[in-house]
């Protein structure tokens, strides 16, 4: 019996509705006035955005230049206001694989494998050591992305160890619908582009019920019985299935029982918060506010409609905030479509050209491109700005979150390289960092921003990312 | 006619390819798109060069397939649940995860996109939830207020239907086990058995199919009945298998060439393999893409562009259906297409019996279709590269490599379509846009909507292509020969064929493709050769057949191939 407190599972039950059973928000809510203040409460956000970008319109001055924020031209315009807690990173190269079909893995990951007799386009990074490498020397055999690594560290006593929101990146048109995210398995963690779905998954379906912490405390456990053992049957399930496959099938079986344990995961965290820990919400935390009249569609795919997608922005943007501010999660992805984008996805206040997708209109250094990329960049400054205006504790939200935004492809993006990635960091992690500048990386590798970043999360173990070649971080940021 | 530069020098930007060469084989392998190629296996997995010596291209009876374990895609699974279930309405599909259907996989394929991710996972609770409320308890449970007999008897029966095939008492024992956890947890019986719901939806046993078989004193795995039963009836009609096949697999008649054959020819009578063979033409012929496609014509409303998508995917159903020629070559060369006069503002033809009689001598049956033209164009001018994208990817299953850095030259005004178009097809570019381009050039007598010209900028169109088919230069003069050229050659037929393999075997073939720009291989590894004998053998057959489009699939589950596996779990 996974019951407590002497009551009857039946009992329990008739107190919540079974319709609950996927109702992690009642752990965080119920959870509020549980044990002890955690130390570490640290968040961050990675947002990528697709294509590359243009350096004229992406970076304050025409070279790199160190020191301070200049005037942001147009692309990078809306986060002004945020600079003085920006730090634009500038020379940056990826090492190993670019276009479209090799740069994804390296958005988060670093990973930049290139397979002898593959398509995959690999660069020359010239100051890099041994580099000319076409080949997959120095690189892991799989990638393991950032995020997931937090998730796997900081994330674990979360209800949810990361989420993961996407912008149209399963549509049927994009030839390389890679994520940014890779779990430790190095299979694809992809990101969920419905936002009615992610809302669903996160703050359920309905209204939470009364009657007390406690007993919606035993409530949660209560109805989660059935789920939890559905899921360890279905583990034992995929484990009978293992014998009998073979080669072929391997990856396709690793990626399912990576699904099932990372529900399993979140599952066990709903049904035995960790002892000692307590989950503070903000007082802003009020999912339900997403709910009337924000969703523009619940039928089929209406969230990869091109009319639908400045909503979509708007929603993941709220969920994003909401996730934090309810203290869900301590990791969030936002991925903002794929880096070949067969579509439409303009955000709020874009100049579209209706009749040229997104990939399309990234060959060129063209107004079409700059005004979706300005979109994007409205939406991350919209982002901090909510943040900011969220308390959590006698904090806001945006004191103790780092978010980390880069694109897949260099500052020449109609030609597919991987030379200068586009990319910065939001955040100043309660004043441990210096902000309001432009780091250079003089052709160093971009591997170093991830290590830099993992470390300030505290992975102060993390050494590398993906290439064994490109040790450490880049030490100006952490000065 | 400032749009008009813009849209050409942003399409010439789109696909751009450095090569040098010609259009050569390659075999695909390593990572990104190329692991979409390599289901289930990375750089280095698979089989060695010549695991199998026993394989005799010309001999069918030689040829083995690649095992298999099959997630259900989206459409199978809803087809599924309808089927073993019977609830239709109420159930939650909302958050399911697309399957990516792409240039050259399909909704099927286990490929790395379709895994079963956490994403994807969740949805299936969320349909797992949604169908356990929504189910009948009355219907699937019959017995239920008689005790656990009953549950044991309904969760075999119930469980034989979902799981497509007899449970093992293993299994059958573990499902009990959970049952009665339920019911020491606290569960009433009801609530027991709609969770019970969930656990079969949820389990392996119903998202995927299995097609792992029992090794033969050879080494080979022979595919069960049951597994023959269910990779038949998926790949016929998408759904479970009707009672005759049960029925067949449980007096284990299904493992032999003649039945498997009668079969499919029996269920591609029914009318769900219309329904299933329209899901098929729309992902081959992407009829979808026209959905997002906009115009400046005011004609070209929404509902418009749903007509034209269900255009292709109505006249390829009815070329293999219904048609007086039930063939490749009447799929590039009718002179009508199926659809309404919803889109006559186009055509300019009258609409008789369902077909739109072609208008002009140079439109012909696929290349002809608006859908296709209009969404392989740009808002105000055609797209050649886009089309010649189409013509070798679709038609004739070439694939590109990837682009590259290239400083394009300046696009100038007072310039035809096909002259603006031309200019990047110089120097470094040329190397494989002169590949492409000219298929494209050949329709150039189609504006962006499809609608028939002859003129543009002023001047006569002037169509003088060298396209390269079954390895030749062959010099098309009009769009029909165009139709004509690619209807009459054994590389349109062997890209049908390949088509055909790929969706009803759930993955991309390991065999070799033609590749602009690429590096030329052969097809050294075991499942390359096994595949190109494969595809060879279903190519040949149509081709013996006159080119009729279901002896693809017909020959393909009659091919030992489709019931024997090669390797097993240790080899």
């Amino acid at each position: 019996m996974l019951t407590r407190k002497g009551q009857s599972r039946r009992q329990l039950l008739q107190s919540a509705s079974s319709a609950l059973l996927f109702y992690p928000l009642m752990r965080a809510l119920g959870s509020s006035d549980a044990l002890a203040q955690a130390a570490n409460t640290q968040r961050v956000i990675f947002v990528s955005f697709p294509s590359g970008t243009y350096r004229n319109r992406f970076w304050p001055t025409e070279k790199p230049t160190a020191g301070p924020i200049g005037t942001l031209p147009f692309v990078t315009s809306p986060l002004e206001i945020h600079k003085s807690e920006m730090i634009l990173f500038d020379g940056f190269n990826l090492v190993g694989a670019t276009n479209h079909n090799g740069a994804m893995p390296q958005v988060l990951a670093g990973w930049g494998s290139c397979s002898v007799g593959s398509n995959v386009q690999c660069g020359k990074n010239k100051s890099f050591p041994k580099n000319d490498n076409t080949t997959t020397e120095n690189q892991d055999l799989r990638p393991y992305s950032l995020d997931q690594r937090l998730a796997d560290r900081i994330g674990k006593t979360s209800v949810r160890a990361s989420i993961n929101m996407g912008i149209q990146t399963k549509i049927r048109g994009n030839p390389f619908p890679e994520p940014i995210s890779w779990n430790a398995k190095g299979n694809p963690n992809f990101p969920d582009d419905n936002p009615k779905s992610t809302f669903d998954d996160l703050f359920g379906k309905f209204t939470v019920p009364t009657g007390g912490t406690s007993t919606q405390n035993d409530a949660v456990i209560a109805i989660s019985t059935g789920k939890k053992r559905i899921v360890d049957y279905l583990l034992g399930d995929m484990k009978r299935i293992k014998n009998s496959l073979g080669v072929h099938e391997a990856s396709a079986f690793e990626s399912h029982v990576s699904a099932l344990d990372e529900i399993n995961r979140d599952l066990n965290n709903t049904m035995n918060p960790n002892p000692g820990s307590v989950v503070t919400t903000s007082p802003k935390c009020d999912p339900k506010g997403l709910i009337s009249g924000l969703f523009p569609g619940t039928v089929g795919e209406w969230y990869n409609e091109t009319k639908n997608a400045p909503a979509v922005y708007r929603l993941q943007r709220s969920i994003m905030v909401q996730a934090m501010a309810c203290n869900l999660t301590k990791v969030g992805v936002w991925q903002m479509g794929c880096s070949h984008q067969e579509s439409h996805i303009p955000a709020e206040g874009v100049v579209e050209d209706p009749g040229t997708v997104l990939h399309l209109l990234a060959h060129s250094n063209n107004d079409f491109f700059a005004s979706n990329q300005q979109g994007m960049m409205r939406e991350i400054a919209k982002m901090v700005t909510e943040m900011k205006a969220t308390t959590l504790g006698d904090k806001t939200l945006f004191d103790d979150t780092l978010i980390y935004v880069a694109t897949d492809i260099g500052d020449n993006a109609g030609s597919h390289g991987g030379n200068n990635i586009a990319s910065f960091m939001l955040g100043n992690l309660g004043g441990k960092l210096k902000t309001g500048r432009i780091v250079v990386g003089n052709k160093m590798p971009y591997n170093h921003l991830l290590v830099t970043v993992g470390q300030l999360m505290g992975l102060t173990d993390l050494q590398y990312m993906s290439n064994q070649a490109a040790v450490g971080p880049v030490k100006e940021i952490l000065g | 006619m400032k749009l008009k530069i813009y849209t050409f020098l942003i399409s010439a930007l789109a696909l751009t390819v450095s090569c040098a060469k010609a259009p050569t084989r390659s075999s695909k392998g390593g990572r990104g798109a190329n692991s979409e190629k390599t289901p289930g296996v990375g750089p280095n997995g698979g089989m060695t060069t010549d695991a199998y010596a026993g394989l005799t291209c010309t001999n069918k009876e030689t040829h083995r397939g690649i095992r298999a374990w099959r997630r259900l895609s989206n459409i199978e699974l809803k087809n599924t649940i309808t089927d073993v279930f019977g609830v239709k309405d109420g159930v939650d599909y909302s958050s399911f995860v697309n399957d990516i259907s792409k240039s050259d996989i399909y909704d099927t394929a286990m490929v790395s996109s379709n895994f079963v991710s956490t994403i994807r996972l969740k949805g299936y609770f969320t349909l797992a939830e949604s169908l356990a409320t929504k189910a009948d308890l009355t219907k699937l449970f019959p017995c239920l207020s008689s005790g656990k007999a009953c549950v044991t008897t309904t969760l075999k029966t119930l469980g034989a239907s979902a799981w497509r095939r007899p449970l093992t008492t293993e299994e059958l024992s573990s499902l009990n086990g959970v049952y009665d956890q339920l019911i020491t947890d606290g569960y009433k019986v009801d609530e027991a058995a709609r969770l019970m719901i969930q656990a079969l939806v949820l389990s392996q046993g119903f998202l995927y199919r299995s097609e792992l078989g029992e090794k033969q004193d050879d080494g080979a795995y022979l595919l069960t009945d049951w597994e023959l039963a269910s990779a038949l009836s998926y790949a016929t009609i998408r759904t479970i298998p009707d009672a005759e096949l049960k029925s067949l697999a449980e007096k284990n008649l299904l493992r032999n060439s003649d039945t498997l054959i009668k079969q499919a020819t029996r269920l591609l009578n029914a009318p769900k393999a219309k329904i299933a063979w329209k899901d098929f033409g729309s992902m081959w012929l992407e009829s979808s893409n026209i959905l997002s496609s906009e115009k400046k014509q005011a004609e070209f409303t929404p509902a418009v562009k749903n007509k034209l998508s269900e255009e292709i995917q109505n006249f390829f159903v009815d070329t293999m259906f219904s048609a007086n020629k039930k063939t490749y070559e009447q799929l590039l060369t009718a002179s009508y297409t199926v659809g309404d006069s919803s889109s006559s503002f186009i055509y300019g033809s009258t609409v008789l019996d369902g077909k739109i009689q072609y208008k002009e001598i140079q439109r012909r049956g696929l290349l002809g279709q608006a859908g296709f033209l209009a969404s392989a164009a740009v808002s105000d001018t055609p797209n050649p590269i886009k089309r010649g994208v189409f013509v070798l990817g679709k038609l004739l299953c070439s694939s590109f490599a990837p682009a590259p850095a290239i400083v394009l030259p300046a696009p100038k005004s007072g310039l035809s379509n096909k002259e603006l178009f031309k200019q990047h097809s110089q120097g470094g570019c040329a190397g494989c846009h002169k590949f492409i381009d000219d298929f494209g050039f050949a329709l150039e007598n189609f504006d962006e909507i499809g609608k028939f010209r002859d003129q543009d900028e002023g001047g006569a169109i002037v169509i003088n292509s060298t396209v390269k088919i079954d390895d030749k230069d062959v010099v098309i003069h009009s769009p029909e020969e165009l139709s004509e050229a690619i209807a009459q050659s054994t590389q349109g037929l062997e890209c049908f064929a390949r088509q055909t393999f790929r969706y009803a075997l759930g993955r991309p073939e390991y065999a070799s493709v033609p590749v602009v720009g690429g590096v030329a291989q052969a097809d050294k590894s075991t499942e390359s050769q096994l595949d190109r004998c494969q595809i060879d053998a279903l190519t040949a057959s149509m081709k013996n057949n006159g080119g009729d489009l279901k002896t693809a699939i017909i020959d393909l589950v009659g091919n030992p191939a489709f019931r024997l596996r090669l390797a097993g779990p240790k080899n």
